[in-house]
């Protein structure tokens, strides 16, 4: 019935016929890529390889059509690859851009006890260094009065250093000694 | 009234996420806090000295309740992992902040950790602490101009009174 139909309407026939055509040139660009200009239109407009160039013509086409098995050249795939060598004045633009940089620090200032310098919103590392020594000797002497292990205290703790003695209100604290002179940043209240 | 959740958008949220998971998280704000408690003063990232703060100080306001509080008592046995220190707690951490309204820690940012990793440290202890003080308090000099400008008035102000 689809034959009669065929022969009675040639327009209908021309119009299957495009639809088919179509068809194939959607499944098979590589094949039909010489013979369709909007194609071969777009090949000059985007950046592809000159391989497409070559794939487009008949030579390679017809061997792959004729193999069955798409190769490299007439896969979709294609790898990106620089066109022209970057020159130096691009390379520095590209490099020295701001966004590239490391920052300037700015919040930098001078420790007004020790005169090093320190972020302004960080303590000052030899000064910190300092009170950590001698807040780890100090530790040393609470673990040595202590004992063992695990004997925390129930009374406060008073560190009192060479010639010095408990006032009133440390009534019933626990006394540390450490044996050397008050150091001047180290002010007991 | 939540619908969904959208992953990647934290907007509000006040905790952060440490460890590995949320009981890693809290198991690790406890060793914190109770390094906190037993050495008064230590050094720990910033992060987790940040995070820890606000548990350990709500510690001490349910040790102000005293140590018959059923509650209070319970709050220190799940922190505090030495139970040497829960006594230090009750008897001698909570008299010592009874008159304070809060803030009982103070935290203040050191040099980055000396490792390859560089992290962002604190050093987080609680005031009235038996250690040296780690900033000095400085006075304002008297020579500067402001300082001189107000001694001048002082006196002006005290020359009109006196005689």
């Amino acid at each position: 019935m689809a034959v009669v139909v065929l022969h009675s309407v040639p327009s209908l026939r021309a119009l299957l016929q495009r639809c088919w055509q179509r068809l194939e040139r959607s499944l098979l660009p590589a094949a039909w890529g010489a013979q369709s200009p909007p194609w071969g239109r777009r090949c000059n407009e985007f950046p592809f390889p000159s391989g497409l160039a070559a794939a487009c013509l008949p030579g390679p086409a017809g061997t792959a059509g004729s193999g069955g098995v798409p190769g490299l050249l007439d896969s979709a795939l294609w790898m990106a690859a620089p066109k022209k060598r970057r020159s130096i004045e691009v390379n520095r633009c590209r490099r020295r851009n701001p966004s590239k940089l490391i920052p300037v620090k700015r919040n930098i200032d001078v420790c007004p006890e020790c005169g090093n310098l320190k972020l302004k919103h960080v303590l000052c590392a030899y000064c910190y260094a300092k009170v950590k020594a001698e807040t780890q000797l100090i530790r040393k002497e609470m673990g040595k009065k202590e004992g063992g292990p695990f004997n925390a205290p129930t009374v406060e703790t008073l560190v009192l250093y060479d010639g010095e003695k408990p006032t009133e209100k440390d009534e019933g604290k626990r006394i540390i000694e450490r044996a050397r002179k008050r150091p001047s940043w180290f002010i007991q209240h | 009234m939540r619908l969904s959740l959208v992953a990647a958008i934290s907007h509000g949220r006040v905790f952060r996420r440490l460890g590995g998971g949320p009981r890693s998280r809290i198991d690790l704000l406890r060793v914190l806090v109770t390094a906190l408690v037993r050495h008064e003063r230590i050094e720990a990232p910033w992060a987790r000295a940040d995070e820890m703060r606000g548990y350990a100080e709500r510690l001490i306001d349910y040790a102000k309740r005293g140590d018959t509080d059923e509650r209070a008592m319970r709050m220190a046995d799940f922190w505090l992992t030495e139970k040497d220190l829960v006594h230090k707690l009750f008897k001698v951490l909570a008299p010592r902040f009874q008159p304070h309204a809060g803030s009982y820690t103070r935290m203040l940012q050191i040099p980055n950790r000396d490792n390859l990793d560089r992290a962002k440290m604190a050093v987080i202890e609680l005031k009235g602490n038996p250690f040296p003080p780690l900033i000095r308090p400085r006075r304002d000099s008297e020579k500067t101009l402001l300082n001189q400008l107000l001694k001048g008035y002082r006196e002006d102000a005290q020359r009109a009174a006196g005689p």
